[in-house]
């Protein structure tokens, strides 16, 4: 094949590639910021509701077991084509380890912590906020930071429903099929998703050095 | 990375599983929640009947009639299981004797990096392997084989070696001990205990593979994927929503199976 | 000699990493049929010894003999099948149930299934576990002490001339490793093992070994001998501050009382009169006669104050603490402190009694422990439980 090498192909399309990788971004931090409310605020009531919590993991998991474009084109259906669909699909695909990781944080924190703060006169409200998060919040951001590295890969095929970021160049690379740049096109927009997995895996655990508390990281 | 999970609860997620396959069998790990075991088989045909009811109430026009009917589903759905079996037979084969390679002593200082990249390669988009195993190769049957096997490989090969190094090391040298050879221990002693773990991996490659197998309509290797396509292509969401049902009912059915399969194959005692 | 069922010449150890030797330059011989103890602080290298010895480590220099052969050199797999291991974790395959886990070698051997499964039966009803109950059951359900007995069983069940048994009742509480050592003692008393032997516990290196080796860092010998050896003459500080404080106390564990410590003393019939009784008392010097009953048993003690007081011998007085000839001085020590008595009354093997032991001729006999004998005194097999 001739044509422009890979790290040729980079730099002649550094203004278009680092707008898709912007977009991607984008899209997994808002589908991250709505599935860690939502996943944080069901565990909460997973942990606190015995009888709802298998129902409420299994049916985190269930989503997960569901194939992406099938969610993607589910939603497609209700949504319209877009960003929009792909936001919510992947706020879902985040719920599990999110959800997961706020039960198991949640169970282990010591009930003696727990009883001295109720022991203090904290409420139920407080105790959680001000006690029980906090010190589950290593696991619980692990959670958040698995989901990231999870839906930071699915994300790249919200392209097929006219989703933005990195996935548009892997498609638009096997539009071309036949032309030197394709190969160049598809594996640029592979890589970079797979950069963006490893940066927003290193940044969240930087994220834990400045939000767990020093007393819990030994 | 996490804490450890407290007895008898849910287990926290950490980067080696965030398919929701623990990578210890604890008891979270054998029936995920009540609702998959019984009340799975039946919620499935009740989502099917539903929407055959559903597509039976509405106007079809030629294009949708076209995908929606017996010859073509059952054909892509035929094409979909193959894809899915014969690449994770593919991946059980490759994986699991290269981890136990892997594992054995004179390898031990690679399977941190192994281990490592398995996590890393999470975020590896699936559209990204086909699509550039397609340009780098060619279209069709194979070659989507080939690009499920390297996207489902890693869960496999890792639970592998999570698997076979979390063997009780006082059980290994109690079974060298009595006198086995290294090769009896490693097919005796540690496969039949790394089996539940090595399973739990299976499960999540063959989950994968059933998610995967959809894009391969990309690479004209069929697959219920083609039809959800279809609906795409051609803006009809009757199309679109009984593809995807279709797929997800098929995955969440292969996925309850291939639990029902963890459980009667786990050796019993563990 | 010949008869050394073991012979260790010189091992050393060191492990990749690490700048002093696990074990360094250790020799020692095992009589055949007989347990050693080996004996030391956490870490000394005890584990690492057993580990040489059937070549899960292997020796960076010294010699291993097995019954007078070289085995330093011998296919490792062949050779461990000949050797009884109990691991100090116990390793139970937790896949397998209890007559797989016991029946492991065999089935390596490739005996026949009948001659196996009665082996196996034969072994768990030798370590008290009813096999219709345990047979078919998974590890898991078993308790800490009974997965150590499935473990021993394990070791014994192809009749191994030799076992390696590192801390095998390590993880059960005081009472039932106190009745596994003695089931275990009374199994040897019959099996003749060549057995070595790992603890950290003194007193149960007292009680399982013919011998002990006391160790410290790297595997070092300090003192090889005879338990009552070790405890009268203990080679240096380091056996002495091991022994700890109570070592004439367990000698008196180990020592037996013997004919020469007994001493006559006044006898009186239980139908005689207090009068007669009090001058036998008077004549022989002794704070108390024993009264006897019909059959000649002495079975109360009568002090001077009492003779004075009562009318007739029948019931008179305290009850007479007893013990056979042969038992251990601690049992003597113990019956005299607890009977609130001038002395203890010496049964013979059949019942009959031959003398009276006093606080005196008890401490005599301490005394003379202190001379080393060859082997133990008392001998191997009589194990109460
Ligand atoms: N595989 C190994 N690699 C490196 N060092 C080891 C290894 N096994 C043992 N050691 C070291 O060798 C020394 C002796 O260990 P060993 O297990 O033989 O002690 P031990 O006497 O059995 O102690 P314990 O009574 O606690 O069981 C220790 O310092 C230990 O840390
Ligand atoms: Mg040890």
């Amino acid at each position: 094949m001739t044509g422009p090498t890979f790290w040729e192909y980079v730099q002649q399309n550094q203004v278009k590639l680092w707008t898709l990788t912007q977009q991607h971004l984008v899209i997994t931090l808002v589908a991250l910021a709505v599935g860690a409310v939502v996943g944080i605020a069901l565990g909460v009531l997973a942990y606190r509701v015995r009888q709802l919590r298998g129902g409420i993991i299994g049916t985190a998991g269930l989503i997960l077991t569901i194939p992406s474009l099938a969610l993607y084109a589910l939603l497609v259906g209700l949504l319209g084509l877009g960003a929009l669909p792909v936001v919510v699909a992947l706020a879902m695909y985040s719920l599990l380890p999110i959800v997961r990781n706020t039960v198991a944080g949640l169970a282990g924190v010591s009930p003696a912590v727990v009883e001295a703060a109720q022991g203090q006169g904290m409420g139920s409200w407080r105790r959680l906020l001000r006690i029980q998060l906090p010190l589950a919040w290593p696991v619980i951001l692990t959670g958040v930071r698995v989901s990231a590295v999870l839906i930071v890969g699915i994300a790249a095929l919200g392209a097929i429903v006219n989703g933005p970021g990195l996935g548009v160049l892997i498609l638009d690379g096997l539009r071309r099929v036949g032309s030197p740049v394709a190969l160049n096109m598809a594996l640029a927009g592979t890589l970079g998703v797979v950069l963006l997995g490893v940066a927003l895996d290193l940044a969240f655990l930087g994220l834990g050095r400045f939000t767990i508390s020093r007393g819990l990281r030994g | 990375m996490s804490t450890t999970a407290p007895a008898g609860s849910v287990e926290p997620a950490d980067l080696a599983s965030a398919y929701g396959a623990p990578v210890s069998a604890g008891a979270d790990g054998r029936g995920r929640a009540p609702l998959r075991t019984v009340g799975t088989p039946v919620a499935l045909v009740v989502a099917c009947w539903l929407l055959y009811l559903w597509v039976q109430a509405q106007t079809v026009d030629s294009i949708e009639a076209r995908v929606l009917n017996r010859e073509v589903i059952q054909a892509s759905v035929i094409e979909h299981l193959q894809l899915v079996a014969v690449s994770t037979v593919l991946v059980v084969a490759i994986a699991v004797p290269l981890g136990a390679l892997l594992t054995r002593p004179f390898a031990r200082p690679a399977v941190p990096l192994a281990i490592g990249v398995a996590n890393m390669a999470q975020s590896v988009p699936s559209l990204g392997v086909i699509v550039v195993l397609a340009l780098l190769w060619g279209v069709g049957f194979k070659y989507a084989v080939v690009a499920l096997v390297l996207y489902a490989f890693l869960p496999v090969l890792r639970n592998t070696m999570v698997g076979l190094q979390q063997v009780d090391p006082a059980v290994i040298e109690a079974a060298r001990g009595q006198g086995m050879g290294r090769r009896a221990v490693l097919m005796r002693i540690e496969l039949p205990l790394a089996v539940p773990v090595i399973l739990a991996g299976v499960r999540t490659a063959v989950v994968i593979n059933v998610g995967t197998a959809t894009i391969a309509v990309l690479t004209n290797a069929g697959g219920l994927g083609e039809i959800i396509y279809a609906g795409i292509v051609h803006g009809r969401a009757v199309v679109l929503i009984a593809g995807s049902v279709m797929t997800a009912v098929l995955a969440v059915a292969v996925d309850y199976l291939a639990g029902l399969a963890e459980r009667v194959l786990s050796p019993r005692g563990l | 000699m010949a008869d050394d069922m073991i012979r260790l010449e010189g091992l050393c150890k060191r492990f990749p990493g690490q700048h002093a030797p696990a074990v360094e330059g250790l020799s020692l011989r095992v009589p055949a049929g007989r347990i050693a103890v080996l004996v030391g602080p956490s870490g000394c290298g005890k584990t690492t010894t057993m580990r040489m010895v059937n070549r899960i480590i292997e020796p960076d220099t010294g010699r291993i003999y097995l019954d007078g052969q070289d085995v330093t050199a011998r296919d490792a797999d062949q050779l461990r099948r000949q050797i009884g291991y109990v691991i100090q974790q116990v390793g139970l395959f937790p896949h397998l149930t209890v007559a797989q886990n016991v029946s492991t070698v065999p089935r390596m051997l490739k005996w026949d299934k009948a001659r196996t499964r009665r082996r196996v039966d034969e072994m768990l009803d030798l370590m008290g576990l009813d096999p219709a109950r345990y047979r078919d059951r998974y590890p898991k359900a078993l308790s800490g002490g009974e997965r150590q007995r499935v473990g021993v069983a394990r070791a014994l069940c192809a009749d191994p001339p030799v076992m390696l048994m590192d801390e095998p009742f390590g993880a059960i509480d005081p009472i039932n490793r106190d009745r596994l050592q003695n089931e275990f003692l009374r199994l040897q008393a019959e099996l003749r093992k060549t057995i070595l032997f790992v603890t950290h516990d003194i007193d149960e290196a007292i009680k399982m070994g013919d011998r002990i080796a006391i160790l410290r860092e790297r595997s070092e010998v300090v003192q090889y001998d005879t338990p009552a050896n070790i405890l009268a003459a203990p080679a240096d500080d380091f056996v002495r501050d091991f022994l700890g404080g109570r070592r004439t106390l367990r000698r008196l564990g180990l020592a037996r009382l013997g004919p020469e410590e007994l001493r006559p003393w006044p006898v009186v019939d239980q139908d005689g009169t207090p009068g007669a009784a009090l001058e036998q008392l008077r004549a022989a010097d002794v704070p108390a006669v024993l009264v006897a009953d019909r059959t000649g048993r002495p079975v109360r003690w009568a002090d001077a104050t009492a003779l004075e007081r009562a009318t007739s011998l029948r019931g008179i007085g305290h009850a007479v603490p007893g013990v056979r000839l042969h038992a251990p001085l601690a049992d003597v020590l113990d019956a005299l402190l607890a009977g609130q008595a001038p002395g203890v009354a010496v049964a013979d093997g059949d019942g009959r009694h031959v003398g009276v032991v006093d606080l005196p001729a008890l401490v005599q006999a301490a005394g003379r422990m202190h001379e080393p004998s060859d082997e133990r005194s008392g001998g191997r097999g009589e194990v109460h439980s």
